[in-house]
């Protein structure tokens, strides 16, 4: 079923459909301010003042300052710029090996399915945060762990939903005839199962995408985040959190960030859901 | 029923065991010395050694893996590094607390996710479905320590409405320990006045892991509402005369319970997620904190341990919330 | 569906009402601290200043302190003398006083004490066994007299400063420990991870891990019964929280504020702020034997390019006090010198001189935690304009340390809390290197950071056998200049210890380490 999406019918619905709408919009807004935000911002997110931190929104500083004095709007901007490098990286990394191991699985059956079926379902014992929480400590960190960590935590989604693409297209006609003709089957996978996953992986990843920001955010905000000075919003977000109540905006404003992005991914995961559920229609 | 039960079980202990096994190497890897850890900064190299064969991790890795799963099948999770406990003993000391704060806020995910599930799907399409629909997702969309912190401080700081942290005041005494679990104790102490004031201590936070799970409690009881809403027996019931309100609930929820508990089911790993994240921002004192505090300061045996246990308790919810499907659900048969 | 929401109503309401009478009562004070680091408070094992501070409450050592930690006050020993050998020190102990159990406090408790100590040989006994190698230097000379044999001639300061100590050198109640031995078990050690044996203001009730620590008064201690009964140490990790408690009354004192919130206070109705220097040295620390800061030059430089003003005046704002010398202000040999201030010009042109003239890459390494993760991005910015490009790694404590000691860091932003309250303590960790191999007698700072030099070590170890107490101080001042001038560490202040306390808080006294703040004179009108 999902294979069989018209892209037309598709954007209709989801245009349609007010929630969704709006998460398009906040998501159009995220990419932009991560193209362009480092070439609007106001100040250098990285020079410390640390005498003139945690200043009051003004109009110098339209966010304030932070614990060292840097412009928050200037770093929150080139944070979008990460969140958004981090959320791609994340997907096309777990997208790709969960697809691989997903088709696999399906398009061969049998054992090999079981073992790989029951490695997913090792992964899916644990809850993703503390799994990622694990595998980003041991790797140290960093920016890149981080990927590591939430990639690890996420290509089981893939693997599921390639799986069932594969099992079943394994049985179409035209597969028949490939295998028939002497196709070898790695052949029949990547020419003929492949290219049907893709579209339920990007709508699948596009339900995905909130919680893998999340996840991010939540390993920042526990300490395994972006080594500073990295302008990752839920390091911000956790570094801002000893100021409050009175210096709120250094963990507000990137927090905020977070709640507009992540609920934009939702509103529209909301809606393709929705067009997804058959009893919706 | 008895053979799939059993099929379940045994998957389930391959998948700890590969849960165990993963979880142990992942830890292993890590370059740093966790012994190190439990000293300050001027202990001398000599004080350091000390430690390390005091707890054992001089010892070539597979000779710690093997003693590990022996352990484990004698009920032993091994031995914290950081505080000398065993690691069964510590989760039991901390598991109470998290599980109040889970029930109560599954309570919470369900009164307000049926609630307002219920309302969207009778007023669908217009304002109250998408705001129901809009306060869901929003609880969604932030992180759960960001929730916490801005929900204390509303309404604690500013509104003062409850209080700012922790199961109870700090000055008063906990009751005589006989379950474990605080509100428990209280009431079997028969100390009502504290059984409420520790009810308030746990609104907050509760609500601040229950609004996560809202979300798809909303999604789910409103979709199924609208399959069964057209459905005969609804048609049927009005025709009857019956109020309106009393066809939605008693008839049309009692249908949609159904898929929500599988929902439920799957809660349960995001308000340990949660409970992570919001436990260190409430002083709430339970796994969630300890698993912070193990995962930093690397204590080998306290994150295998925490993690295998997490796990279990996720299957294990898993396989009760299946059961409990199908045996709802006449419509299920299991070969 | 309106009844469901009518009683939805009716129950949160229920809930949000304000409860009466939610001020503690007066018979209890409560202190939020972050109690996290706690594992353990038997005293032979205790090293963190928290688990410190915890203690402190309920065991006694023979000697105590004043305020600014240069009076010594007796303790469980009310006088005390240098015998003639000079080594050895004799204490007379107070009669009459009790443990907790009832026992009395006698010399037996003390080598008993002593004896455990050193037996089990846990990993703070280095400060103690340094000195007092064996159980066989404290002897018994009668019921209430004990002699302690160290093993260097120290002057009266140096030897009140070791038996000070705090954990280690507490007194212990043996009948106790003898009540909860097991053969593998032969001092107690796992039943006084969790209890009390001890003869001070207060008694262990329980610890709850993580959560909190519950004291009750002890109305038969020697000085008199504590003047509030109950004493609860909560534990709140959230700084946020710890400094929204202590504005709202949830509880008394909070013990982990930042300047900032300090300086909140300065100005909301019913607190003062109190501030003393403490007892720490905050520096970055330069490691020798990695290139370049072998050289001098590069060191120097380096001294030169760091903003110290913005780190006193901005990150600590205000909760420093300028000292670039590893004695800090309070402590006999303290010496006043601060010849750094940030000129970048001097550090370009010192490190054109060394042959750097376009800088170079090097680490930085930190704890994720504020101020020192923030005066590291500090530092990092101050060397992007010297052209020194530093990428910081921050790491827990466990993997920092394992770094620091094994010699492989390149920059670290790291403190020092004094041990104990002598310029020994000081001289050595910061001055004794000779080599940098694993045979060197002392692998303290300077040795982690393999700044090798044996004329100054040398000179310490004279400084510490040196009886006449102005030609040590002078010894002290020369150590400094050297290290100043020359060593791998910039430092960079000295923190104070700064406190909000509730205008009906009286009797609270702040000491110079934090760790030995006494509330049993603590009292709320």
């Amino acid at each position: 079923m999902l294979g069989s999406i018209r892209w037309r019918d598709f954007s209709r619905h989801i245009l349609k459909n007010r929630l969704s709408l709006t998460g398009l919009v906040l998501i159009f807004a995220l990419l932009v301010f991560a193209a362009i935000g480092p070439y609007v911002a106001p100040y250098d997110p990285y020079t410390t003042d640390p005498i003139n931190k945690l200043e009051d929104p003004s109009k110098a500083h339209i966010f304030g300052t932070d614990n060292l004095g840097r412009d928050i709007l200037t770093r929150v901007l080139y944070g979008a710029r990460i969140s958004v490098t981090i959320a791609v990286i994340v997907l096309v990394v777990s997208g790709t090996i969960g697809t691989l191991i997903g088709i696999i699985a399906g398009y061969f059956g049998g054992g090999i399915d079981n073992i790989l079926m029951r490695i997913t379902d090792v992964f899916l014992a644990f809850p993703r945060l503390i799994l990622a929480m694990a595998v980003a400590a041991a790797l140290g960190r960093s920016l890149n762990n981080v990927v590591l960590a939430v990639a690890f935590t996420t290509w089981t989604i893939f693997a599921r939903l390639a799986r069932g693409q594969a099992l079943a297209v394994k049985e179409e006609d035209y597969v028949e005839a490939a295998r028939a003709s002497g196709a070898s089957s790695w052949r029949i996978l990547f020419v003929h199962v492949l290219p049907l996953c893709i579209s339920p992986v990007i709508i699948q990843g596009t339900i995905a995408m909130g919680g893998i920001i999340l996840i991010v955010a939540g390993l920042g905000f526990v300490g395994f985040g972006a080594q500073p000075p990295t302008p990752e919003w839920g390091v911000m977000v956790s570094d801002g959190r000893n100021y409050l109540p009175t210096a709120w905006w250094a963990c507000v404003f990137p927090g905020l960030a977070i709640m507009f992005t992540v609920l934009g991914f939702n509103l529209l995961g909301d809606g393709v859901r929705d067009i997804l559920d058959p009893r919706m229609r | 029923m008895i053979a799939y039960i059993v099929r379940r079980l045994f998957w389930m202990v391959f998948v700890i065991f590969g849960v165990m096994t993963l979880t142990f190497f992942i830890a292993r890897v890590i370059p740093a010395d966790p012994v190190a850890a439990v000293l300050p900064s001027n202990a001398p190299d000599e004080a350091i050694e000390k430690e390390r064969a005091r707890m054992g991790l001089d010892k070539p890795i597979w000779v710690q893996y093997g003693r590990y799963i022996n352990g484990i099948l004698h009920g032993d999770l091994g031995v914290s590094i950081r505080t000398r406990q065993p690691v069964m003993e510590d989760l039991i000391r901390y598991f109470p607390a998290t599980a109040e704060l889970a029930l109560a806020s599954l309570l919470i995910g369900i009164v307000i996710g049926l609630s307002l599930g219920v309302v969207s799907a009778v007023k669908r399409g217009r304002i109250p479905d998408h705001a129901g629909r809009m306060f869901a997702i929003w609880g969604l969309s932030m992180p759960a320590f960001f929730t916490g912190l801005m929900l204390v401080i509303l309404f604690s700081h500013i509104l003062r409405w409850f209080p700012l942290l922790g199961q109870m005041p700090a000055y008063l005494r906990r009751p005589p320990h006989v379950t474990g679990f605080l509100i428990l104790d209280t009431m079997i102490a028969g100390n009502w006045s504290l059984v409420v004031t520790e009810l308030r201590h746990l609104v907050l936070p509760a609500f601040t892991l229950g609004w996560l799970s809202t979300a798809s409690i909303v999604r789910i009881t409103r979709s199924s509402m609208l399959e069964v809403l057209p459905e005969e027996y609804i048609k049927t019931a009005r025709m009857k005369g019956l109020r309106e309100s009393r066809v939605v609930l008693k008839h049309a929820l009692k249908n949609a319970l159904l898929p929500t508990i599988t929902v439920i089911g799957l809660r349960v790993a995001s308000l340990l997620e949660g409970a992570v994240l919001t436990e260190t921002v409430f002083s709430w004192p339970g796994l969630g904190r300890y698993v912070v505090s193990s995962f930093l300061s690397i204590d080998f045996p306290a994150v295998v341990g925490v993690t295998v246990f997490i796990a279990f308790l996720y299957s294990f919810c898993n396989l009760i919330v299946d059961l409990l499907y199908g045996y709802l659900n006449p419509k299920i048969r299991y070969t | 569906m309106l009844r469901k929401v009518i009683l939805c109503g009716v129950v949160f309401g229920l809930l949000a009402l304000p409860a009466l009478g939610q001020a503690i009562p007066k018979d209890t004070l409560v202190i939020g601290a972050d109690l996290g680091i706690i594992v353990d408070l038997d005293p032979a094992r205790v090293y963190e200043t928290t688990t410190n501070l915890v203690i402190e409450q309920f065991y006694d050592n023979l000697v105590d302190f004043e305020g600014t930690f240069e009076v010594i006050k007796p303790a469980l020993a009310e006088r005390w003398e240098a015998l003639e050998d000079g080594l050895t020190w004799r204490f007379y102990l107070r009669r009459g006083v009790k443990f907790h159990s009832g026992n009395e406090v006698n010399a037996d408790a003390v080598v008993f004490s002593f004896t455990r100590a050193l037996t089990l040989d846990f990993a703070p006994i280095w400060m103690l066994d340094q000195y007092v190698p064996t159980a066989d230097n404290v002897k018994k000379v009668d019921d209430y007299t004990v002699d302690v044999t160290f093993s260097a001639m120290l002057s009266e300061g140096l030897m009140a400063a070791i038996m000070g100590v705090q954990g280690i050198c507490a007194v212990i109640d043996p009948a106790v420990v003898e009540e909860h031995k097991t053969e593998d078990d032969p001092w107690a050690y796992k039943w006084l991870q969790f209890h009390d044996a001890g003869s001070g203001p207060y008694k262990l009730i329980e610890w709850l891990p993580n959560d909190r620590v519950i004291l009750e008064g002890f109305d038969e201690y020697w000085d008199g019964a504590p003047k509030t009964k109950n004493l609860i140490f909560l534990g709140i990790p959230e700084r946020a929280q710890q400094r929204l408690a202590l504005e709202n009354g949830t509880i008394d004192l909070a013990w982990d504020l930042l300047p900032e919130a300090i300086d909140e206070f300065r100005t909301i109705e019913g607190f003062t702020v109190v501030e003393v220097p403490s007892w720490g040295i905050t520096y970055v620390a330069m490691n020798c034997g990695m290139e370049p800061f072998d050289d001098p030059l590069v060191r120097q430089a380096i001294k030169y390019a760091i903003d110290y003003h913005a780190i006193i005046e901005g990150i600590m704002k205000g909760a420093a006090v300028v000292g670039q010398t590893f004695i800090p202000t309070g402590i006999p040999g303290h010496l006043e010198a601060t010849p750094y201030h940030k000129d970048i010009e001097k550090a370009k042109d010192l490190l054109a001189q060394a042959g750097y003239p376009d800088g170079f890459s090097t680490q930085i390494m930190c704890q994720p935690t504020s101020p020192r993760r923030d005066i590291a991005v500090q530092v990092q910015q101050d060397l992007v304009e010297v052209g020194i490009e530093a990428e910081i790694t921050q790491l827990i404590s466990a993997q920092l340390y394992t770094l620091y000691r094994a010699q492989s860091h390149f920059i670290i932003v790291a403190g020092w809390g004094v041990d104990y309250a002598h310029g020994d303590s000081l001289a050595k960790p910061f001055a004794h290197c000779c080599s940098t191999g694993a045979d060197a007698p002392v692998r303290q700072l300077a040795w982690r950071n393999m700044y090798s030099n044996c004329e100054l070590t040398a000179l310490v170890d004279a400084s510490e056998t040196e009886l006449d107490e102005a030609k040590r101080l002078e010894m002290y001042e020369e150590i400094q200049q050297v290290i100043l001038d020359d060593g791998p560490f910039a430092i960079t202040h000295y923190p104070l210890n700064q406190y909000a306390v509730p205008n009906y808080l009286k009797g609270f006294v702040a000491m110079y380490s934090d760790s030995y703040t006494e509330f049993c004179g603590v009292y709320k009108e």
